[in-house]
């Protein structure tokens, strides 16, 4: 979510208008993964529906329940709105159109307001912009939240360092460039349109440097634990070598990030026909994605695997068809495609100007 | 939430109406202590037998021991007898660098128990 909203916020805020075509799309990526992201902690909580209170009956001296707040900020203040703002207009105009169920449906999307004058569009527009910048430092605020959530626990050397806010953040910046890269050309090929080459070189450009940026981090989190190695070291060093060797070293580290890694790198040295440069940003977006899919693993249950007593270990059995288990694990996995086919269908991201979109790329300078 | 907190006497509860069950308090005790009661799918932990101390009883544990190795004092009370055994006695609390402001101490403790 914070790579697909940095990637939109780099075209308003920043002007760089190459990735101009995946505006829309970042932001609506980021909506829909936003929407599913605190259902798995919903999955696994004692009493799903207590969760409200934590509105209602704040406490402030609670890392978890603060963190309904920092959600719903990013989620309603920046997310929300600024998609309303952007596509106030086309909402209004679908408003007009429209008949029926339709235009009830429209005309609450609207909050019955159809003021599309210039006048109007421009407010939108200021208070739009303004929106980003606020929601680049509330982007970094919720994932980095996320990573004070693990790296607060002074009780568990696996997730106990200053770093895992920022390396949770950078993490997030990459898995969602990377999808969002991914999302635009799958997106251009289901809808039959042609893919701008420029704007997915800039977008991997991004990935790689995004990437660079939070391998660094990581690995610098790992030589300062190896070197330091302090009374936690022998249990943890075990750990990565037997129950989490596949998926730190093998997937994690390897597949997901060195390989992907070099295949970027690749692409930025040398000059390799349209064609490959996009098989290879395909094939590194997904490795990608699975290799941030195993830190979080890592980070997740990897942390639960030994004794605090650093004595012995534990063993993680995944059950199955549970509230918590592999299925609804997997259902929530799609669940964001799908609730983003949905937004795409309501919310086309390429409309109303394919043609005017192409033009501006066309001149486009960083 | 706040489903823990401190009771008057300084004994930390959980309160099972208020709690959801997010497992952050299980993570968090550096010892261990805190549990998911299937019974409620809250969380749970010693009481210090709230019921029983409240009412001038010792905790059950402390009872029922053969050697009299538990002991139970009143740190808030001056004139209890625990302040001179603590003087006099080389006492340790579980992994003293978490900071935790344990109130649980160990006589001789040797490093054995973590």
């Amino acid at each position: 979510m914070a790579g697909a909203f940095i990637l939109a916020s780099l075209e308003r805020v920043f002007n760089v208008h190459v990735v101009k075509p995946t505006y829309r799309l970042a932001l609506l990526t980021a909506l829909a993964f936003l929407i599913v992201a605190p259902l798995p902690l919903q999955l696994h909580l004692g009493h799903p529906e207590r969760s409200l209170e934590m509105y209602f009956t704040p406490h402030t001296t609670s890392a978890m329940a603060m963190f309904g707040f920092v959600y719903l900020w990013y989620l309603m203040v920046v997310l929300v709105l600024e998609i309303w703002l952007d596509y106030r207009k086309d909402l209004v105009l679908a408003w007009r159109a429209s008949r029926g169920v339709a235009r009830w449906f429209y005309a609450v999307l609207c909050l019955g307001v159809d003021n599309i004058s210039d006048e109007a569009l421009r407010i939108d527009d200021t208070v739009g912009h303004t929106l980003t910048i606020i929601g680049i430092p509330s982007a970094f605020l919720l994932h980095g939240y996320v990573g004070f959530i693990f790296g607060s626990i002074k009780a568990n050397p696996w997730w106990s360092t200053p770093l895992m806010p920022i390396v949770f953040l950078f993490s997030a910046m990459v898995s969602g460039i990377a999808l969002v890269m991914l999302m635009y050309m799958a997106m251009s090929k289901l809808y039959r349109r042609e893919i701008d080459v420029a704007c997915v070189d800039k977008i991997a450009q991004y990935l790689f440097y995004a990437f660079i940026i939070d391998f660094t981090l990581e690995m610098i989190d790992l030589i300062h634990r190896v070197y330091e190695s302090d009374e936690s070291f022998r249990a943890l060093d075990f750990m990565v070598h037997t129950r989490l060797f596949t998926s730190q070293i093998v997937l994690q580290i390897m597949v997901g990030t060195v390989v992907p890694l070099a295949l970027l790198a690749v692409t930025q040295l040398f000059t390799i026909p349209s064609a490959t440069r996009l098989r290879i940003y395909t094939v590194a977006g997904v490795l990608t994605l699975v290799g941030i899919f195993a830190m979080r693993w890592n980070v997740v249950i990897g942390g639960q695997l030994f004794s605090k007593s650093f004595l012995g270990y534990t063993t993680y059995k995944m059950q199955y068809v549970t509230r918590d288990g592999l299925l609804p694990a997997i259902a929530l996995l799609i669940a964001p495609f799908g609730i983003l086919w949905l937004l795409v269908r309501l919310l086309p991201p390429w409309a109303p100007e394919p043609a005017a979109e192409s033009g501006v790329v066309g001149k486009a300078t960083v | 939430m706040g489903a823990t907190f401190d009771s008057p006497d300084g004994v930390v509860l959980v309160d099972k109406d208020r709690c959801l069950g997010c497992r952050y308090c299980v993570q968090a005790c550096p010892y261990g202590c805190r549990y998911i009661d299937p019974r409620t799918n809250t969380v749970d932990k010693c009481t210090l037998c709230y019921h029983r101390i409240t009412k001038g009883l010792t905790t059950a544990c402390c009872e029922v021991c053969p050697t009299g190795a538990r002991m139970l004092g009143d740190l808030k009370n001056p004139t209890d007898p625990i302040h001179a055994f603590l003087r006099t006695h080389k006492v340790q609390v579980l992994k003293p660098q978490m900071a935790t402001g344990s109130k649980t101490y160990y006589n001789g403790l040797d490093g054995s128990v973590r």
